[in-house]
């Protein structure tokens, strides 16, 4: 009897289970993406500076020291451009609580933390055992074309780190463009590995949740 | 209000379209590149200077003298100078206590570098007082209503109403550098966003945020990084995450200035513009260049690299002649400031009164002047936008010290070092060809050391009249051109 309801009990839950796609990679199952709606209260909470800070350093693998130093000054992110990513300063300027909304120079700041945090992350793999950018040869001269294994598993690998979500077909197929210039040329890998850090870890899916 | 907000969005559309904008036209004309515009030609700035902690009327351009009190007695009891203290510049109908040695235990402690009437010497014909009787002593809220007006233009702050009147073609029209309650925005609703302050916490740094990757060591060139931002923005419309909060008003917002002001502000290369820090203070590996304007301001802010108060007044003029803002805030902060091998600055700013007002008050209203004095000069000297055909900068300008209120007028009986208590009695001290200068207008009683007002249509002292927060707002907005209903008649301040 207990067995009965037990099971009983559980079946709704099982049920939302395997109603979840699995976290196969690639991004190769059908999300029903067409089916979503838009929020109708639109709702998003902002990233901020702390929280930012400590996502890149998780995702990227790095130490508070390397996410981001503004011109050798001071952190980026706790120093510098702290109340354009959404900080407190309560000490220094009496702002005891962080703005409601982002500024213009906002977007500005948050390209700066996140190129400075990909590109110290793309130097760091390069110059040792590599952490993030394990599919890549840093060092080639061509970045992978979009058709490569080593393209979908870059991608991949930051979709999931920065993310938690793996890449869905059309947004590999995006990506793609950044594997070569705008003549067509090839660019580097290194240059490759920094530009998708750079154009996924300041996505907005990325800044609000 | 509406077809305000649909003209700005005109104007960038169609500064867009033309590969400029109003910011990059006033940039252009800057490097001589191309003619204005009518709003360019109409603009007044305004410089707030938040004199944090209580600056007092009484220890600056309307001092009382212990004759005038008539009664030594209680003169001793007041805060009224010794008749030999107070000095009246040739040609200043305004006067001012003189140097002042710090005494007591806090002897010797500070220094001074610049004295009062100094400033009156060379700003007199320029500079206004006008009596006030405020209606908070708490710090946060004096600060506040001091720049609301106490709430007398539907809660709008005179930055964010200056921003609305005049820096609709502006990218960021009002820049807030203070602290406390000069930071916290007001409270009317009906506010378009681009008035609304952007918070500058360092000026120093600020410049860095002009540009998404200029000085970040190791990326890629900025041909490429275009392409990743046009790959991100492919993604974020496409995005499951982008089209289920497509209509969140916060990711719009973001958006519009990603979007739309990020690429302007960067095609003017306003970072190196903005740039406070000298060549030898930037490692070439950032390729970064000081401003072009940094001999120009380091000539009047010596201090700038370790005092925030001159590094927020260079950086407000810089603001103002790249056509960026139309209105700067600084503000004092907390911490002392060294100057040779003494202390320049109290701590707490003007608070420094409670535990030794006569020195707190002198230190720092000599700061402040300094800073006056350094911003007359520059806006006198640079042409607005570099463009003469604009006329000087001064010319449109107005500097508004703003305070959170006034100090206790009393004293114990003869001591030469007490502390005061906040005190709603005070005036206010603006600097402005725009307004009548070289006088008071209201007036202070001797045997009290209180202000008493003014009427503002005619510009007569009563000592049954008192001047609130409101009526300072209304000067202010009257010499702007700023128009809201409950508007105090100034009329007779205006020049």
């Amino acid at each position: 009897m207990i067995m009965h309801k037990l099971v009983h009990s559980l079946v709704p839950a099982l049920l939302l289970v395997a109603g979840c796609r699995d976290g196969g990679g690639g991004g190769s199952e059908d999300t029903g993406a067409e089916e979503m709606q838009r929020a109708q209260r639109g709702e998003l909470q902002w990233k901020r500076n702390a929280a930012l800070q400590q996502d890149l350093m998780r995702a990227l693998e790095l130490p508070e020291d390397r996410v981001c130093n503004e011109l050798g000054r001071g952190s980026c992110t706790r120093e510098i451009h702290h109340i354009s990513l959404g900080g407190a300063d309560p000490l220094r300027i009496g702002l005891y609580e962080p703005l409601p909304d982002t500024l213009v120079s906002t977007p500005i700041v948050l390209e700066r933390v996140v190129m400075s945090a990909c590109a110290n992350r793309a130097e760091l793999d390069r110059g040792g055992s590599p952490a993030v950018f394990v599919d890549l040869d840093l060092a080639a001269a061509a970045a992978p074309s979009p058709d490569d294994k080593e393209f979908t598993a870059t991608v991949t690998a930051l979709y999931r780190r920065l993310l938690s979500r793996d890449p869905e077909p059309h947004e590999l197929t995006t990506l793609g463009e950044l594997t070569v210039d705008d003549d067509g040329k090839p660019v580097s890998a290194h240059d490759f590995a920094l530009l998708a850090c750079f154009a996924i870890g300041t996505s907005t899916e990325f800044l609000f949740f | 209000m509406t077809s305000k907000i649909g003209r700005r969005n005109m104007l960038l559309a169609m500064a867009g379209a033309m590969g400029t904008t109003a910011l990059g036209s006033a940039l252009g004309r800057a490097a001589g590149e191309r003619a204005g515009s009518n709003a360019d030609k109409d603009r007044k700035l305004l410089f707030v200077l938040c004199a944090t902690g209580g600056a007092s009327i009484v220890d600056s351009f309307l001092p009382v003298t212990r004759s005038e009190v008539g009664d030594d007695a209680r003169a001793d009891t007041l805060n009224a100078y010794e008749d030999d203290k107070v000095i009246t510049p040739t040609g200043s109908n305004l006067r001012c206590p003189g140097y002042f040695e710090s005494v007591g235990l806090l002897a010797g402690l500070y220094e001074t570098t610049y004295s009062l009437d100094g400033f009156l010497k060379k700003h007199h014909p320029w500079t206004t007082v006008l009596t006030q009787e405020c209606s908070s002593v708490n710090h946060s809220v004096g600060q506040h209503r001091s720049v609301t007006g106490a709430g007398i233009n539907r809660g709008r702050t005179i930055m964010e109403a200056m921003a609305v009147r005049h820096g609709e073609d502006l990218i960021i029209p009002n820049c807030n550098m203070a602290n406390d309650g000069y930071i916290q925005p007001g409270v009317d609703p009906s506010m378009p966003a681009f008035a609304r302050a952007e918070i500058i916490a360092s000026p120093l740094g600020f410049a860095a945020a002009m540009d998404g990757v200029k000085g970040v060591v190791g990326a890629p060139g900025r041909g490429l990084v275009e392409r990743a931002r046009g790959v991100r923005e492919q993604l974020d419309d496409a995005s499951t995450f982008g089209r289920t909060f497509a209509d969140s008003p916060r990711r719009q917002r973001f958006l519009a200035n990603r979007r739309e002001v990020q690429p302007r502000l960067e095609s003017a290369n306003l970072m190196d513009r903005l740039t406070l820090l000298p060549p030898e203070l930037l490692d070439p590996k950032y390729g970064v260049m000081s401003s072009p304007l940094l001999p120009t301001l380091a000539s009047k802010f010596s201090n700038m690299l370790v005092d925030p108060w001159e590094s927020q007044a260079a950086l407000s003029v810089l603001l103002a002649y790249y056509g960026l803002s139309c209105v700067s805030t600084i503000g004092l902060r907390q911490e002392p400031t060294f100057g040779n091998e003494k202390l320049i600055t109290t701590p707490i700013a003007f608070d420094f009164s409670h535990s030794d007002h006569r020195i707190a008050q002198y230190l720092m209203w000599g700061h402040v002047l300094r800073t006056i004095d350094a911003l007359v000069d520059l806006l006198q000297q640079l042409d607005y936008l570099g463009d003469p055909a604009l006329g000087k900068m001064w010319d449109r300008s107005m500097i508004y010290v703003a305070t959170d209120f006034g100090r206790d007028k009393t004293r114990p009986a003869g001591a030469e070092s007490w502390g005061t208590g906040h005190s709603l009695n005070n005036g206010t001290l603006i600097v402005s060809p725009l307004l009548k200068g070289n006088r008071v207008f209201g007036g202070i009683e001797p045997t009290t050391c209180e202000t008493y007002g003014f009427d503002g249509s005619t510009g007569d002292a009563d000592p049954k009249l008192e001047c609130s927060e409101g009526h300072i707002y209304s000067a202010i907005a009257q010499a702007m051109d700023i128009e809201f209903p409950e508007r105090f008649d100034m009329s007779a301040l205006l020049a």
